[in-house]
């Protein structure tokens, strides 16, 4: 795909330079991601990363299927948070058409984004630690958590990984009976199972020797860099849509926004073991406040929106996720654009291993926990 | 009844500050942001006092939308402390390869989004430092957000896997993506 990549390197350097090819079919790059290194020794003096394996057009597909139809597309973005999706394309909707929903609806979405925040969470810490070198046991304990909290999606939606429960207009259908009882459970089980992470990763030696003071993103650069979501608030920076333009229901809610200190890899990883507290608070507060009625508000069956265009966005379990949508007044968007936070926050990811060693790359990658559903779209 | 829409202070102070630094620009009265029209040649004086004299730290999304007779660029940029946007838009020309100025020098991360909307929708970043084509393969034909796109039929990705009889895209519609010959 990309013979000018390598081109530019040339592979046998006179001045003892060594050029790697990282990936695209490496389990580090979690996915289909390359990273084409130049070393001196084990030291990193240039870096070109590379992607697109995995698009799909997702932009170009919504152009001809009608705003319905957009909806399971956007579950095979970030494919670890798919709620997160179908919440973001739906605001960007309903702006557009001005649709208001019933305020069941608006908790509805609440719990299910966070319940996955937490499971996108776990993903990101389990293979953060699995990066560090900790062969599969935290991993493993991450994805005991996050089958409970897809259990209950199955049950909701009858999904496990695309659920394209949240819509337009309110969320697909109401939760089952037990849905309550069994996510009260897991909320009372959750804090104790964050623990147990925090045992085998937060104080571990050789964890905090591979993560500190590596990967150093300054609050500046990251503005910089339009990098968003939990590598923002590492680096000091208190950013989350939640607060700053609380969308759907997040006024109602009290949370706070966990911040890092230094803005390194261990600081990424600790604002995420936190966010996953404040959103089984969040979770919790939404349970106890959920109001009765529709989940579902009424629409025509073919939805026209009116000319114009409307940019939603959410503060997704990544990074800011946004959806551009353009309207012709006909009943498929005439553009939609996904801002991506995976995609936009690989950007810093070249200034920010240069002079580091090819194991500290790996691990900054982890860090950023990207997916590359979103990167390449 | 409905009055005429409030503009936050933050926005009228960035409006006034906007309005000072010279004309050509539109202004688009709404509630939660200041929608700026601006000719392509003011926008990165216009982009330099939004971060520098406004406090716009974030360059949330750069896109662009292909309206047929023009391309149109769309900008979002947002303050950390506040809901309210600016979104500056930009026309250029539709002809094979418009220009517009790279925001790169002021914003490092519109790199990847340019390079984006330069591999999609054809638009050259002038002043880019590194202006190649992001998802797509380098040779590909074409770039496929533009309206008029059409599939070249003897595109083949890998052209040493190439099979006899599967000859790429039925010739027709844009979007109807890669069938067996009949």
């Amino acid at each position: 795909m990309n013979r000018e990549v390598i081109s530019t390197f040339p592979m046998d350097t006179e001045d003892g330079t060594l050029v790697v090819n990282f990936g695209p079919q490496h389990p580090s790059t979690h996915g289909v991601f390359r990273l084409v290194m130049k070393l001196e020794g084990e030291t990193i003096v240039d870096a070109v990363p590379v992607m697109g394996y995995l698009h799909r057009s997702v932009e170009k597909l919504s152009e001809s299927r009608s705003y319905l139809q957009g909806i399971p597309l956007t579950d095979r973005l970030d494919y670890m948070a798919a709620m997160s999706n179908n919440l973001a394309y739906a605001l960007a909707v309903e702006k557009l058409a001005k649709i208001e929903i019933p305020e069941r609806a608006d908790y509805l979405r609440v719990i299910m984004v966070e319940l996955n925040r937490i499971a996108s969470h776990c993903m990101a810490i389990g293979s953060l630690a699995n990066d560090a070198g900790a062969f599969y046991t935290p991993f493993i304990y991450a994805f005991r958590d996050r089958e409970k909290i897809l259990d209950l999606f199955e049950m909701t939606c009858g999904q496990r990984l695309t659920y394209s429960y949240i819509r337009f207009g309110g969320v697909s259908r109401d939760i089952p009976e037990q849905f309550v009882p069994l996510c009260r459970q897991l909320l009372d089980e959750m804090p104790a199972n964050i623990d147990e992470y925090e045992r085998m990763m937060t104080s571990n030696e050789i964890f905090l020797a591979r993560t500190r003071n590596i990967g150093i993103l300054p609050p500046e650069m990251a503005l910089d860099y339009s990098v968003t979501g939990p590598m923002l608030r590492a680096s000091g920076v208190p950013h989350d849509l939640r607060k700053v333009e609380p969308y759907s229901v997040y006024d109602r809610f009290q949370f706070k926004v966990p911040v890092g200190r230094v803005g390194d890899v261990y600081d990424r990883y600790f604002v995420r073991i936190q966010e996953m507290r404040e959103s089984v608070k969040i979770v919790r507060q939404a349970l106890d406040q959920l109001p009765g009625g529709d989940a579902r508000a009424s629409l025509p069956k073919v939805l026209r929106p009116p000319k114009g265009d409307a940019y939603a966005q959410i503060e997704g379990p990544k990074g800011v996720l946004g959806y551009y949508l353009v309207s012709d007044g006909g009943p498929m968007p005439y553009r939609s654009k996904v801002r991506a936070p995976s995609f936009i926050n690989l950007t810093a990811l070249r200034p920010m291993i240069l002079g580091y060693k090819v194991a500290d790359a790996i691990v900054i990658l982890g860090s950023f926990d990207i997916i590359l559903g979103e990167v390449d779209r | 009844m409905e009055g005429q829409p409030v503009l936050p202070g933050i926005l009228v102070e960035a409006r006034r500050t906007l309005e000072a630094a010279g004309p050509g620009l539109e202004f688009r009265e709404l509630v939660d942001q200041l929608d700026v029209s601006l000719p392509v040649d003011r926008l990165i004086p216009c982009c330099y006092l939004i971060k520098r004299e406004l406090g716009y730290p974030l360059l949330m999304s750069v896109t662009a939308v292909d309206w047929e007779d023009s391309f149109e660029l769309v900008y979002h940029i947002y303050r950390t402390d506040s809901a309210f946007p600016i979104v500056l838009r930009c026309r250029l020309p539709r002809e094979e390869n418009p220009e517009a100025p790279s925001l790169v020098s002021l914003w490092a991360g519109a790199e990847y989004q340019e390079r984006e909307i330069y591999d999609l929708m054809g638009i050259v970043f002038t002043g880019h430092p590194d202006l190649r084509r992001i998802l797509l393969a380098d040779d590909f034909p074409g770039h496929p957000l533009r309206k008029d796109f059409q599939q070249d039929p003897d595109f083949v990705l890998v052209p040493h896997l190439r099979v006899p009889g599967y000859a790429g895209a039925r010739p027709g519609k844009a979007s109807t993506g890669r069938f067996l010959d009949e």
